[in-house]
């Protein structure tokens, strides 16, 4: 098992670049082509999440990446805020809810976890 | 990467090709052309073979085109998009929404 920290000012300009950097650690552990394209969406959308519903940006966005043999938890910890609220047809919700295999979203952070197709 | 759109008129209907992403950074430029479009009242056909990647900002630029131009009684047919992006579509039900060819 390997971890991974990051943090990225909470900013649109640094979706892309976490979309490739998140993408390059998940290829690491050998998921294929599909499985990266629905990992770039997803963090890309936790991201749009909360830049779009939290404005408050003092802050990073805190992401901690871990590795196993067959997934991928990453959890996203936005400090600016205290409580994640959300309406289920948010769109960047849905998308997430669809592509994750698991998602938890508890005080003011989301984890997400892909797993690898066997 | 960034954004590209390329647009003619072709038998009366504006046809739209975006070239690249349209993410949170390119959605707005995206929105800017799509609104000029708009008032030129015409049908209005993308073509999304060449979106290499769209993400739900792309997707409210699209909704908002597509009250606009029912609004002008005028129709939008989406055609060619590739799998990942109509993956998308599909996860936020859009593909009942939208003509997609």
């Amino acid at each position: 098992m390997e971890k991974i920290k990051i943090q990225i000012p909470k900013k649109s300009d640094y979706i892309s670049t976490l979309r490739l950097t998140t993408s390059s650690i998940a290829s690491k552990i050998g998921f294929d082509i599909d499985a990266l394209e629905d990992i770039k969406m997803l963090i890309s959308e936790v991201c749009i999440f909360l830049i779009k519903n939290f404005k408050d940006d003092k802050n990073p966005i805190e992401l901690k990446y871990i590795l196993q043999n067959d997934k991928i938890s990453i959890s996203i910890l936005d400090t600016n805020i205290k409580e994640i609220n959300y309406d289920i047809e948010d769109m960047s919700i849905m998308i997430i809810k669809s592509l994750a295999d698991d998602v938890l979203i508890k005080n003011n952070e989301i984890n997400i976890t892909k797993n690898k197709l066997i | 990467m960034g954004l590209e759109i390329k647009k003619e008129v072709v038998d009366d209907v504006y046809e739209v090709t975006p070239v690249g992403e349209i993410d949170i950074m390119s959605s707005e430029e995206f929105k800017k052309e799509i609104n000029k479009i708009i008032e030129e009242k015409k049908d209005i056909k993308i073509n999304g073979e060449k979106i290499e990647y769209m993400d739900s900002t792309g997707l409210g630029v699209l909704i908002s085109l597509l009250k606009n131009t029912k609004e002008n009684d005028k129709k939008i047919i989406i055609k060619n998009l590739k799998p990942n992006i109509y993956k998308l579509f599909n996860i936020t039900g859009l593909t009942k929404v939208f003509e997609i060819e």
